[in-house]
């Protein structure tokens, strides 16, 4: 084995001659790639595995082939391993940006197409409940008609969230001010937290952080979804607190709560799209904040229960790449 | 022509939202009239006095609310005051920022909340008279600025005023 493809694996110099039965069990495909191609004597082509260095997923890409001599005589084996987690990566970000694309002229056609009836139905119940308040008020048929009202808004709110989670415009792309642009949410929070006995405290960076590229509307909504999702989850009061650091090449914002935590049960499906726990809410927030930063180039994740820290409660920590220009 | 008539025209692709709308700013305006296409609305617009325009975006023909809105106003820039419906199908915040850049006066989202028209329509209606009465008064003070170099304060030269003021209007030579 070549020192590239000791380092990729992770072998010291001492596994020259091992053979690959005996390596990492991670890395079996290996071997059974190098069985493949002994039986059935073909090459093998392009198969994928993942395995966890330090905390980096890689993709690894293996083939497999026979080596002939001049003679065509078969005197060996070569199996070989490429390290494709960029690509793997810029794939996946592709397929998924094509099903955006298709859900987001869908979800146009359909914001014309139902947002139109919806309208004209939303009207006349509108003239409807006015002519009735006038001439034969009854309070419950009012009440009825208050909850036809609502309702068609619910159906739009719908549509106006599935419209924003597929649609791929353009970013606005400027330099931001992590800082800044938190200092601006707290003052739209501060009613709303006060109101339910919430303590909102910001830990800012000493040293200016540096600026990231990014389009500042799209990354607002992120954090007051953040934020205001941190709110329901306390009910009856607590702390709701952000920091924003900068580390090695990226900033991170990290908004946490002492709210009630997010179920174990839960925890693979909270970026899903429709997915919520909570009665008044579309399910779209997280969603959203997922393909934002996502088409920022950034990550979000979240560490939640009674493990974090000793104490209840929610920590989501979003890490954008800083803007190096 | 009295100049605090204040006529409307609905644009909207859609029979029953013209119709409910109609139905609801009819005590907010003397006439509400409706048009489907845009050619339809520049033959009414052309043949009748309107004051406010509201108009849908997205028509189901060539050309959009935002262009239309643009036309009428170059037309007849004195008098129209446009309000814009937005349909939040093509994103909110860039419809509006393109339709208050083509002049509208302000923009609505649907599905319409007929008290929220209505508010505008009243904001519009105020708007309008504001800038009838800026006109009039303008006009007045042109006038009275070109004699402001004679001196005299009795009735003979009041009427001197006046006839003056008279001719000026006039192009008559």
């Amino acid at each position: 084995m070549n020192a590239g493809g000791r380092e990729l694996i992770g072998l010291n110099n001492d596994s020259i001659g091992q053979s690959l039965a005996d390596i990492d069990a991670v890395h079996s495909l290996l071997n059974s790639v190098c069985t493949d191609v002994n039986t059935t004597h073909h090459f093998v082509r392009d198969r994928d595995y993942c395995v966890t260095t330090q905390g980096h997923k890689q993709t690894l890409r293996v083939s497999g082939t026979i080596l002939r001599n001049q003679r065509k005589d078969e005197i060996g084996t070569v199996v070989y391993v490429r390290d494709v987690t960029q690509k793997a990566l810029l794939e996946e970000r592709l397929r998924r940006m094509e099903r955006y694309m298709g859900l987001g002229s869908l979800a146009a056609g359909l914001q014309h197409e139902i947002k139109n009836p919806l309208s004209a139905l939303s009207l006349h119940i509108q003239l409807l409940h006015e002519r009735l308040a006038q001439e034969l008020p009854q309070p419950d048929v009012l009440e009825m008609l208050d909850i036809l009202h609502t309702e068609v808004n619910r159906i739009s709110n719908v549509l106006d969230g599935f419209r924003n989670y597929t649609s791929v415009t353009q970013l606005g792309r400027s330099p931001v001010l992590i800082p800044r642009l938190i200092e601006k949410l707290v003052r739209l929070l501060r009613p709303r937290a006060e109101a339910q006995h919430i303590t909102l405290v910001i830990n800012l960076p000493q040293q200016p952080a540096g600026s990231v590229l990014a389009d500042s509307g799209q990354l607002e909504q992120v954090i007051l979804n953040l934020a205001l999702n941190a709110v329901a989850a306390m009910p009856a009061g607590g702390i709701l607190t952000r920091t924003v650091d900068t580390r090695d090449d990226s900033v991170r914002i990290v908004v946490a709560d002492t709210g009630h935590g997010i179920p174990t049960e839960v925890h693979s499906q909270i970026f899903d799209p429709y997915f919520t726990t909570r009665n008044e809410s579309t399910g779209m927030g997280l969603a959203l904040c997922d393909k934002i930063i996502r088409q920022h180039g950034g990550s979000i994740d979240f560490r939640t229960g009674e493990n974090y820290e000793g104490l209840p409660g929610t920590e989501f920590t979003v890490l954008l790449p800083l803007d190096e220009t | 022509m009295n100049d605090s008539n204040f006529n409307v025209l609905i644009i909207d692709d859609e029979p029953n939202i013209r119709s409910g709308l109609a139905k609801g700013l009819r005590g907010a305006a003397h006439t509400v009239d409706t048009a489907g296409t845009a050619n339809e609305a520049l033959f009414l617009f052309a043949k009748s006095d309107y004051q406010l325009v509201i108009v849908d975006v997205r028509l189901n023909c060539e050309i959009n609310g935002i262009d239309l809105a643009r036309k009428m106003l170059f037309a007849r820039p004195e008098t129209a005051i446009i309000v814009i419906i937005v349909i939040t199908a093509h994103g909110t915040v860039e419809t509006a920022v393109e339709a208050m850049r083509a002049g509208a006066f302000d923009f609505v989202a649907k599905p319409l909340d007929l008290n929220l028209v209505r508010q505008q329509v009243r904001k519009a209606r105020e708007h309008y008279l504001l800038k009838l009465e800026n006109r009039r008064l303008r006009s007045q003070l042109a006038n009275a600025g070109e004699i402001s170099n004679i001196i005299g304060n009795c009735t003979v030269i009041q009427n001197v005023y006046h006839q003056i003021r008279q001719v000026a209007a006039t192009q008559a030579t």
